[in-house]
């Protein structure tokens, strides 16, 4: 576009690099540590019996897609101030990462759960019902509910097959959740919430910045 | 208890798209489920009326659809038209379909009718084939589809729109 003594306007240097930094890491990021929170307020860390780890609490990184990393690292070597922030934040994720296995490891190895649910299956099949698990095999099935427990899990949907014996016997399996350990993943958990509301703060600014200096929009048009 | 159910793509690509924002913790857009925009119907209303059938039965088609449209859906999103991965999505989808009363019905794609294919291709075409030869239990096909529950009526095929599980949660 001409401007007013006619000479053709400029874009500023490196105002694409700052588009990218902006539309696929800030914003996408930022909306990730909001989704984040929305779990962590339920206490639910996503953990999954067969990768042994949480689904989507993750290290920032991995929290965008994976065209977009380079575009991570890139931010940080442009904008090093927003590093410690950043690392702060994934060294609370790590520290909820122990928690949970610890929490897991107390849950499943020394069987403490299986008892118990065991003998609520045969409870339930016995009042004929069919088996809850449907295609989770019946030796994983203690898996599944130790999985609901650690996710503090309080109604599943109601297509799931395991609903009615999840609600039927929820209190029995949630009352796991009082042992130590589970004190420790609170405190993880309550500790990254408040990290991930401070950094989604120190990101909002960090782009309020850069769309002021190189004049482009918060979000694409 | 509801009978079983034949799922088509539309009220099952609804309901785990709705899963996938869900578990995530991301807040669901209603507005972009043909569920709600159709028929004003949510997919916890599609959940709720799954919930009351003996069983879900699937034909593999609906898979191949159901990715197309998360592709599409997904990509969108995400603002971009291609490269984003669906891995997240088949993963929470096969978690869900684990946890369901589901069931597969597979037929030879040769052995199913021609003018069936011609007319709504070989989803569909596998769906009235799976219904009719559920023979007496007469198992209903759930689908967001008018054109198929019409041809369903006239072959004597039981099929219901996603507007009719509204009745069957609250009469």
């Amino acid at each position: 576009m001409p401007t007013k003594d006619n000479a053709p306007r400029r874009r500023r240097k490196g105002s694409e690099r700052v588009k990218a930094w902006i539309y696929s890491v800030l914003n996408p990021l930022m909306e990730a540590l909001r989704a984040e929170n929305t779990l962590l307020s339920k206490e639910n860390i996503t953990w999954r019996y067969r990768t042994g780890e949480p689904e989507f609490i993750l290290l920032a990184r991995n929290l965008l897609q994976p065209s977009a990393q380079p575009n991570y690292d890139d931010l940080l070597r442009g904008r090093p101030d927003l590093k410690p922030a950043l690392d702060g934040r994934d060294e609370k994720v790590r520290a909820l990462f122990q928690a949970a296995h610890d929490c897991w490891k107390h849950l499943t190895q020394y069987n403490l759960l299986r008892p118990i649910v065991e003998q609520r299956l045969k409870q339930w099949t016995k009042e004929g019902n069919p088996y809850p698990g449907r295609a989770v095999p019946e030796e994983e099935f203690r898996l599944l509910i130790a999985e609901h427990l650690i996710n503090n899990v309080e109604e599943l949907p109601y297509h799931y097959a395991n609903r009615d014996f999840w609600s039927r016997f929820r209190q029995n399996f949630l009352a796991y959740r009082f042992a130590p350990p589970f004190s420790q993943l609170e405190k993880s958990i309550a500790e990254l919430k408040k990290s991930n509301e401070g950094l989604i703060g120190t990101l909002d600014q960090a782009r309020s910045h850069l769309c002021e200096e190189y004049d482009i929009p918060a979000a694409p048009i | 208890m509801i009978p079983r159910v034949i799922l088509d793509t539309g009220p099952l690509f609804d309901l785990l798209l709705s899963r996938f924002w869900g578990e995530q913790g991301r807040p669901i857009d209603e507005n972009r489920l043909a569920c709600r925009k159709q028929f004003n119907v949510s997919p916890e209303q599609i959940s709720r009326f799954l919930g009351l059938c003996r069983g879900i039965l699937f034909v593999p088609g609906v898979f191949v659809e159901v990715g197309r449209l998360a592709r599409d859906e997904l990509g969108r999103s995400a603002g971009q038209s291609r490269g984003m991965s669906l891995t997240p999505f088949w993963r929470i989808a096969i978690r869900e379909l684990q946890q369901m009363n589901a069931d597969e019905r597979w037929a030879r794609f040769l052995s199913l009718d021609q003018t069936l294919i011609e007319e709504f291709g070989p989803t569909d075409a596998a769906l009235i084939r799976c219904a009719e030869e559920m023979g007496e239990e007469r198992v209903e096909i759930l689908t967001h589809d008018e054109a198929l529950r019409g041809r369903c009526l006239r072959l004597h095929v039981s099929c219901i729109l996603t507007s009719e599980i509204l009745e069957r949660l609250y009469r």
